[in-house]
């Protein structure tokens, strides 16, 4: 039985960003795997013994704030799991809740978990972007998008090296962090959705084995979509 | 309604969700390329087409029309 915790989904509920939970089930069901889906909502206690990989999505701005008062009291929990090797992805604006703090333009700070070596900061901006990026921890190319007002002051290892910034946003060419098996990144697409070949990461990852081959329409049309999506970027960006 | 043509970059990743929101792979025409969108829809359509764009789209969509005064 492979367990996903599945955080606040419906606080941090952002540009359809829950589809990749729907992928994540699909395609370790089509392999035969049994899922069980634990959705936690801001009143629950974090309960993470037999958790395969602690899932939580990008919100916006103002709901992160809210998030992130009410993971606190899950703190110790979520710390445990992580530093014991635990499977955590983070994606868009949630990086920020595993930041050591969270300050806002209106001159509020809130406390991250501090599981991270960064500070976030909630901008009076918006910035939005199309990326290709490469990890070395990750399978190929990854696309998506950061739509975000919030920055990172970082000392923490990039988990990104950053192939393609189309509207020139992040300045630098390193995106995200990852620790032993925590990875964050701002890219929302999905991102599992639009990028097959870290769903099947992910999914080998809680299973501890390759999946097989998926034969299901669904992914044919997402293959599809991603060797557009990344040629269409690539041209874009004069690689090709 | 009978099929679903779906065109534009993002074509098959809007097929992959439709799939899982239940709609059959067989009422879907995926046609990245707006031009043989176009075709399809009319060498297929039959009777009222109901169009859905992202509104800096449209355009893309409402120029390829025929007769469209753009």
């Amino acid at each position: 039985m492979i367990k996903i915790v599945y955080v606040y989904g419906a606080l941090l509920s952002q540009y359809g960003e829950y589809a990749a939970l729907k992928y994540l089930e699909a395609r370790l069901s089509d392999s035969g795997e049994s899922v069980e889906i634990a959705r936690m909502t801001p009143s629950d206690n974090l309960e993470l013994s037999g958790c395969d990989l602690l899932y939580i999505p990008p919100g916006t701005e103002r709901s992160l704030l809210e998030a992130a008062e009410r993971l606190a009291k899950d703190k110790s929990e979520i710390t445990s799991y992580c530093e014991n090797g635990g499977l955590a992805l983070l994606t868009g604006n949630a990086s920020a809740l595993f930041a050591r703090s969270i300050s806002h333009f209106s001159g509020d700070t809130t406390d991250g978990l501090g599981i991270f070596d960064m500070d976030a900061s909630v901008i009076d901006a918006r910035r939005y972007s199309e990326f290709i990026m490469t990890s070395d921890r990750l399978p190929g190319e990854t696309i998506g998008a950061i739509n975000t007002s919030i920055e990172f002051e970082s000392a923490e290892m990039p988990l990104f090296d950053v192939r393609f910034d189309a509207a020139n946003i992040l300045h630098i060419p390193f995106e995200g962090a990852v620790r032993g098996n925590v990875f964050a990144t701002q890219l929302i697409g999905p991102l599992l959705v639009r990028n097959p070949a870290l769903l099947d990461y992910f999914c080998a990852e809680m299973c501890g084995h390759e999946l097989p081959a998926c034969s299901e329409d669904w992914h044919r049309y997402a293959l599809a979509g991603y060797s557009s999506a990344l040629a269409t970027l690539k041209k874009e960006s004069g690689a090709v | 309604i009978k099929r679903i043509l779906i065109g534009g970059l993002f074509a098959n990743d809007v097929a992959a969700r439709l799939l899982f929101a239940g709609v059959p792979d067989n009422r879907l025409i995926v046609k990245p390329n707006l031009d043989e969108l176009m075709a399809a829809l009319y060498e297929q359509a039959v009777g009222n087409i109901y169009t859905l764009t992202c509104f800096t789209d449209a355009p893309k969509f409402t120029k390829r029309l025929k007769g469209a005064a753009v």
